[in-house]
């Protein structure tokens, strides 16, 4: 649960934040929120204005522990076991084009941790006709398990015939769901979502192809290709498509789906983590024989995208009557957003039956690439989910410490200096690579955060946070919170700390490079600096491999590595940060000390976490 | 009133009544099934059927009978030892060609004196009722024996019914037992090699068992004749034997090896007073390259229960006499050569394991293995003939890679687009197992989980405990994964050299005869989907172009090879880079992958069944195979595609033909067809024998064959794709493989696996070259010569009629697959 903090509103970040917005080079694509009572502000009787409750069991109630947004949230429980609760808001016009719908939700209950042994909880959407009669039934997202306050969202295309949208808010259970559950959700929004145009749209033959056979490249906009008739990664029995020669397409193969065959995927590229957050244009470049026999408005394949963590992120079905030219080759976009990293796979899907076509191309483009900042433009939530944090570094005792530790963190022996601090320590794991990343035993909310007096990620990234994370971990050490930055193949200028609500709060300029460790055989100096942190060093100390960073201004250097900076302390807000640009990795040279192995190490970790808990936090 | 029986066979409560008994002419004995004399299962009922001898018969459902014996009936008393036929007229309806199907055993108490099936196959075509015979012989001494009758749960492949095909079902009217005479005074029991494959300098045994059946003790002699290729017959020697009733004897000959590649015929033959009274044949094979005659096949219908051996060598636990009965099933299913598969703790960065008794695979992460056991597997399959592949994969695993990770993290992969290592790792993981080690069991490890511990007794109570000491970590451990995939640099000499070390050290350590890297091979950038190049610990590509990854990784192939063949000269190297897809995508790769009797596994090929892929018709399934298997092999190598969903197709005459046509293509196809119960018999067997003319890499393809030979049958036999040709110190060599095509044209499309009809009188026609004499021709077949008979792997010496330069052949019946060798003179 989460208290209530007014001040936190995006509106009054703060100039520091508003520094680190990027602008959008064009006009924004997203319009106001078409569905103002979705922020659950105004309730009367009990029941939120604008919105329709329905339940054959369980509740709805204001919460005012829980907000995204203003200071309050729908909240809806239901007993174990079958029914449903749900709210259903009032119908909000559409016209033709595309809608950003996108939601916040808490989830507790449902099930013991396996998807599909319990209920589940989220929004669907009810398109109706002109005469509000239902058109369209659609789901946007769910949960089956447990989650922290986080967006969903999807970017829609108006169903042929379509003139307006309800949204429903739901929590359905069925005779298996072991626990009562309570949902909460908050900032649902229907935004008009213009597509940015532009961008990304030179023709085929302007694309340049790479020394690689089958990697595209765009000249005006950063773009990946997935040609699914050459790429080999994917395509087992599962897969309904069959690679053929092909002259039309764009290196002469092409993946073919014949008539008869059963419904399935006909590709899915590999789980890639290739493109940064950002706002994407998917294009599909396939094409259906000249003359064809099954109904125009049938659907010939169906393309989406999925991410690691934020589920479905839109598509869209390709009908026979899309196709002006059939018989020649033709594309087929939808936009979606990346909000954060982690892989994707883009999955194109045929009905099966009678219907044949042609798969050449999957082409990503980037419209918009998404620093921490931008995100808040399309999810203000995540600065007024913070707003309902109101507790202050140490509320949980104010020893206690949160160790994230990545691979090779451990070698850091943080864990033996906080036990001999006595510290009360929570130690959680992160994995970042190019599998996607995700991270063990971190707290999902300010709350828990808080009840924190230093955090130490040892060699972990924070692209293996949230934004909503990564934004509690700005206040946190803005509150006066601890922070330890420990090197290594995930930290630093691999560490997400460029373009993240994080940046400024370290007092290193990273590199611009995720390639930014170097081998160094300088010597350790401590400055005089150091002493007023009790950090002493020997001689022959050698960090052997070490992150290249400078100082930023109101940095205070306390070690350095010959003449480039080691060990950085500065200050945000309330709170002390370290960055320790030291490795875990490398062997010293002959009648050299690595830092980690010198006997003196102790004493210096045991000095650099003493001096962090020594911060501003009342 | 029916019993379990000790086998968990019901057996019949009126074994011994034998009520109803009809005496019929000579010494036979008749029942009518639905008689009190046959002892049934609750689900067997007597009806009424008119077509019936008595006007009944028993109805035996499919639909809710157990998988063990529903019905059972023992020889009458008064019955002497001899020489039988067991006749059941039976009836069927449903049944598929092989399928589920209706199984006759005969046992004497636990021994089994034969075995039948009655698939579609081995049925006259027909739903009226027929004799379904099972002859067997019943030795002095034994008890009377019994049949035992239920329906088969294998294949595996369940049964199902299309198209209102329904169930397969059988009435039964009526049990015969003919006695045929009396039992010759002696008989083999066994020819036994003591290996499956030899290598080229390696001596060895023959050894041939012998059994007495006369009241009287016989003075008998036993002569071995030893058939390389299609060479004559070359005898061993002879040794006189006394044999007494009951009894049995051992005759052993000295195999010295002349050093000649490929398969071999052990014949023994028994002589009594100068007559020949019995014979038995074993085959084994020559070869210093395990992969130029790998095969071995599993029986789908074995009469007797077998172990799984995969299951033996693939955890923890083992004894040493598991483990070496695995092995000698391996041997028996003619298995010359098999792969460990993902056993190390950390694959190409760690796999000699010098400093642990145990550990958990780095590889799936989820089982423990054992250095005793994989030492002792190796060491018992060898001395079997089989030899053992190492499993390696391209991806550094286990917490050691993570410890050269920590030295040297310029050794390892990063990805241009994270900046992480590639491919993954999870350290959720690691703690799950560093947690594991934490409460494992040491204490109870060295009391009971070490047979190399001090005051280890070998005794089947400490085994006992042995097996139930490791039950707990190997199910705690399934719980666990991989902790990462850790791909090594591979640009870096260093790095080649050290997997080479390891490689080196662990071969050492456990034996290995060779390698097979999977999920790339050395390859510093990546070899499938899209190319985006690796990048080094600084960032910096590994190898910009496809071009430069290429060309590195031969160099690196090049390097390997020679580093490790510098200390194991034998020491083969494979990869499973062999489909059509992958060789025409990297030639220069394969060609060094191929080159010296590389081995390449086609993984690709076990999507070809499905109904998207261009392969899954048989015709192109058939081309592809010959296409791909003759590419790889006239680069050197040796071609292993795989089976359907990699363990066989749906229905067994999707195996059946898959394996076919792999083989016919060169390939040394895995998960191969054998039915012991069916017409088509042992292809693995058969490639032991005939490897020479299956698998010899010197066996070039004749691409356009119409000009050298012709075929002409009543029936249209494919042939075109796989006619071979080889030249060697044994002569010129023509070999055309004729395949009875399946009747459905696609596979995977019925359910009830019909066969084609055999094809009569097939004449073979090779325009002989010029300055050609003639032509010596055999037909080579591991199915019946002939509907009806036995299957039989064999040579049978074909007339060949020479005219106007040409030399023409005929064969009698193909039934699926045979193959004719001619020898140009």
């Amino acid at each position: 649960m989460t208290g209530i903090n007014p001040g936190w509103r995006i509106g009054a970040l703060g100039a520091g934040l508003a520094l680190l917005t990027v602008a959008v080079c064009q006009a924004s694509p997203l319009g106001p929120n078409l569905l103002p009572a979705g922020d659950f502000e105004s309730w009367t009787n009990g029941l939120p204005a604008g919105w329709t409750p329905a339940a054959d069991k369980g509740a709805c109630a204001v919460s005012e522990a829980v907000c995204a947004t203003g200071r309050r949230s729908a909240m809806l429980t239901l007993p174990a076991g079958g029914g449903s609760v749900r709210l259903r808001s009032d119908a909000v016009a559409v016209s033709e084009g595309f809608y950003l719908v996108r939601f916040m939700m808490r989830v507790e209950g449902l099930s013991r941790g396996k998807p599909y042994e319990g209920g589940q909880a989220g929004l669907f959407l009810d398109w109706l006709d002109a005469q509000q009669r239902v058109l369209l039934h659609e789901y946007l997202a769910w949960s089956y398990v447990p989650m922290a306050l986080a967006y969903r969202d999807q970017i829609r295309r108006v169903p042929a015939g379509a003139a307006a949208l309800r949204v429903v808010v739901e929590i359905l259970g069925n005779e298996q769901m072991p626990l009562d559950s309570t949902a909460w959700f908050d900032d649902v929004a229907v935004c008009r979502y213009t597509p940015p145009t532009g961008i990304g749209e030179k023709a085929f033959s302007e694309w340049s192809v790479s020394d690689g056979r089958n990697v595209l490249r765009t000249p005006d906009a950063p773009g990946w290709g997935y040609l699914a008739g050459v790429d080999a990664g994917h395509s087992g029995e599962s897969v309904q498509g069959v690679r053929v020669r092909d002259g039309a397409a764009l290196f002469g193969s092409a993946m073919h789906t014949r008539p008869g065959v059963p419904p399935g995927l006909v590709y899915h590229s590999a789980y890639t983590v290739e493109q940064p957050p950002g706002l994407y244009r998917v294009v599909v470049r396939a094409r259906i024989p000249a003359a064809y026999s099954w109904k125009a408005e049938a659907p010939v394949l169906s393309v989406d995208a999925l991410h690691s963590s934020a589920g479905v992120r839109g598509g869209r079905a390709i009908r026979a009557a899309d196709f002006t030219k059939p018989g020649e080759y033709e594309e087929f976009a939808f936009d979606l957003i990346k909000p954060t990293t982690g892989w994707v796979t883009y999955r194109v899907s045929t009905p099966g039956g009678a219907v044949e076509s042609w798969l050449d191309l999957v082409r990503v483009v980037q419209l918009v690439r998404f620093r921490d900042p931008d995100l808040l433009e399309w999810y203000p939530g995540l600065a007024g989910a913070l707003a309902a944090g109101a507790t202050a570094p140490g509320s949980g005792g104010a020893r206690r410490a949160l160790l994230v530790e990545g691979l090779l963190g451990s070698d850091f022996h943080c864990r033996e200096a906080l036990a001999r601090g006595g510290w009360e320590t929570v130690i959680a794991s992160t994995t970042m690579n190019a599998a996607g990343g995700g991270v063990v035993g971190y707290p999902g909310e300010l709350a828990g955060l808080c009840s924190n007096r230093l955090v130490i990620l040892a060699n972990a990234s924070l692209e293996s946070l949230g934004p909503d994370q990564r934004f509690q971990l700005r206040a946190f050490v803005e509150r006066g919170g601890g922070l330890l930055l420990l090197g290594g193949k995930s930290a630093f200028g691999n560490g997400g700390i460029r373009g993240s609500f994080l940046e400024e709060v370290v007092p290193v300029q990273v590199a611009e490079t995720r390639f930014d460790i170097e081998a160094s055989r300088a010597e350790l100096l401590a400055t005089p600096a150091a002493a007023a942190w009790r950090l002493a060093l020997d001689k022959g100390v050698v960090a052997p491999f070490r992150h290249q960073a400078q100082v930023k201004p109101g940095g205070e250097l306390l070690v350095r590595a010959g003449r480039e900076p080691l060990l950085v302390a500065g200050t945000f807000g309330r709170g002390r940060v370290l960055c320790l640009l030291a490795t875990p990795y490398g062997q010293a040279p002959a009648r050299r000390t690595r830092l980690t192995a010198w006997s003196g190490y102790p004493d210096f970790i045991d000095a650099m976490l003493n001096g962090l808990a020594k911060g501003d936090a009342p | 009133m029916t019993r379990q029986g000790r086998n968990g066979c019901w057996l019949g409560g009126m074994l011994l009544g034998w009520a109803g008994v009809v005496m019929a002419e000579g010494a036979a004995w008749s029942v009518e099934a639905e008689s009190a004399a046959v002892g049934r299962h609750a689900v067997v009922k007597r009806v009424a059927d008119s077509a019936a001898s008595a006007g009944q018969a028993l109805d035996v459902p499919i639909e809710g009978a157990p998988t063990w014996n529903v019905v059972s009936l023992g020889l009458p008393e008064g019955a002497q030892p001899g020489r039988y036929r067991a006749v059941l007229r039976l009836r069927t309806a449903g049944l598929a060609d092989i399928g589920r199907a209706w199984r006759v055993d005969v046992r004497s108490d636990a021994r089994l004196l034969a075995c039948r099936v009655a698939y579609g196959c081995n049925l006259q075509a027909t739903t009226n009722y027929q004799e379904f015979a099972v002859p067997f012989d019943w030795a002095p001494g034994m008890r009377r024996p019994s049949l035992y009758m239920r329906w088969t749960s294998k294949p595996t492949y369940p049964y199902v019914p299309q198209n209102g095909e329904g169930q397969p079902s059988l009435r039964l009217d009526r049990f015969t037992f003919e006695r045929e005479g009396e039992l010759p005074p002696a008989r083999i029991e066994r020819v036994w090699p003591d290996r499956v494959r030899y290598l080229a300098n390696q001596n060895g045994q023959i050894a041939v068992t012998l059994a007495g059946l006369a009241p009287q003790p016989v003075a008998a002699v036993v002569r071995l004749t030893l058939t390389h290729d299609l060479d004559a017959p070359r005898v061993i020697g002879e040794r006189p034997v006394m044999l007494t009733t009951g009894a049995t004897a051992e005759v052993v000959f000295p195999f010295e090896n002349p050093g000649r590649s490929f398969g071999y015929e052990a014949r023994a033959t028994l002589l009594v007073g100068g007559r020949e009274i019995g014979a038995a044949t074993e085959f084994f094979t020559v070869h210093d390259n395990p992969w130029a005659v790998a095969t071995g096949a599993a029986d789908q219908e074995p009469p007797e229960y077998e172990r799984n051996w995969w299951g033996t060598f693939y955890g923890i636990g083992a004894s040493d006499a598991e483990i070496d009965d695995a092995a000698l099933t391996a041997r028996k299913q003619y298995t010359t050569c098999t792969e460990f598969f993902s056993w190390s703790p950390g694959e190409c960065f760690d796999m000699a394991p010098a400093d642990r008794d145990f550990w958990i695979r780095g590889n799936g992460g989820d089982s423990l293995r054992s250095k005793r056991e994989l030492q002792r597997a190796v060491a018992a399959l060898q001395r079997q003939g089989t030899a053992c592949i190492t499993y390696i994969a391209f991806q550094a695993m286990g917490e050691r890679t993570i410890e050269i990770l920590r030295e040297k993290p310029e050794w390892f992969t990063y990805s241009p687009m994270t900046g992480d290592l590639l491919e993954f790792y999870t350290l959720n993981e690691l703690a799950k197992r560093q947690e594991f080690w934490s409460a494992f069991d040491w204490e109870g490890y060295r009391r009971d989980g070490n047979p190399a511990a001090p005051g280890w007794q070998d005794t089947p109570e400490q085994w006992k405990q042995f097996k139930s000491f490791w039950e707990k970590p190997a199910e705690a451990c399934r719980e666990l994964g991989i902790i990462g995939y850790f791909v090594p640099n591979y640009t870096l000499p260093e790095v080649v050299d050290f997997c080479a070390d390891q490689v080196i050290a662990s071969a050492k350590m456990f034996g290995w005869d060779g390698l097979r890297w999977d999920c790339g091979h050395l390859n510093p950038g990546p070899i499938w989907g899209a190319f985006t190049p690796y990048t080094d610990f600084q960032g910096r590509p590994q190898a910009a172009t496809v071009a430069e990854m290429e060309k590195l990784t031969v160099r690196n192939l090049q390097r390997l090879r020679a580093r490790i063949r510098a200390q194991l000269p034998a020491f083969v190297i494979g990869s499973n880079f062999g489909s059509w897809e992958e060789t025409h995508r990297y030639p220069l790769q394969v060609a060094e992958l191929a080159r010296d009797g590389g081995w390449l596994l086609d993984e690709v090929s076990y999507g070809y069944h499905a109904p998207q892929s261009p392969y899954h018709f048989w015709d192109a399934y058939y081309g592809v195979m010959a296409d791909e298997g003759e590419r790889i092999a006239a680069m050197g190598g040796h071609y292993n595609p795989f089976a359907f969903h990699r363990n066989g197709g749906k229905y067994p005459v999707d195996g059946l033909y898959e394996t076919v046509f792999r083989l016919a293509g060169k390939g040394h196809p895995n998960a191969m067809f054998y039915n012991s119960a069916t017409p088509f018999g042992n292809y693995a067997q058969f490639c032991v024998r005939f490897g020479r003319f299956v698998f010899d890499p010197a066996i070039r393809r004749v691409d356009r064959p119409e000009g050298l030979v012709s075929v002409a049958s009543p029936k249209p036999l494919w042939w075109q794709k796989t006619v071979g040709r080889l030249r060697n110190d044994g002569g010129d060599w023509v070999i055309v493989h004729l395949i009875n095509p399946p009747v459905q044209r696609e596979a995977e499309s019925d359910a009830m696996s019909r066969l084609p009809a055999a094809v009569a009188d097939t004449t073979v026609t090779l325009t002989l070259p010029r300055g050609a004499r003639g032509a010596q021709a055999w037909a080579l077949t591991a199915e019946a010569w002939r509907t009806g008979e036995a299957p039989r792997t064999q040579a049978v010496p074909l007339e060949v009629r020479v005219a106007d330069g040409r030399a023409a052949v005929t064969v009698p019946q193909v039934l699926i697959w045979k193959t004719v060798v001619y020898r140009i003179e």
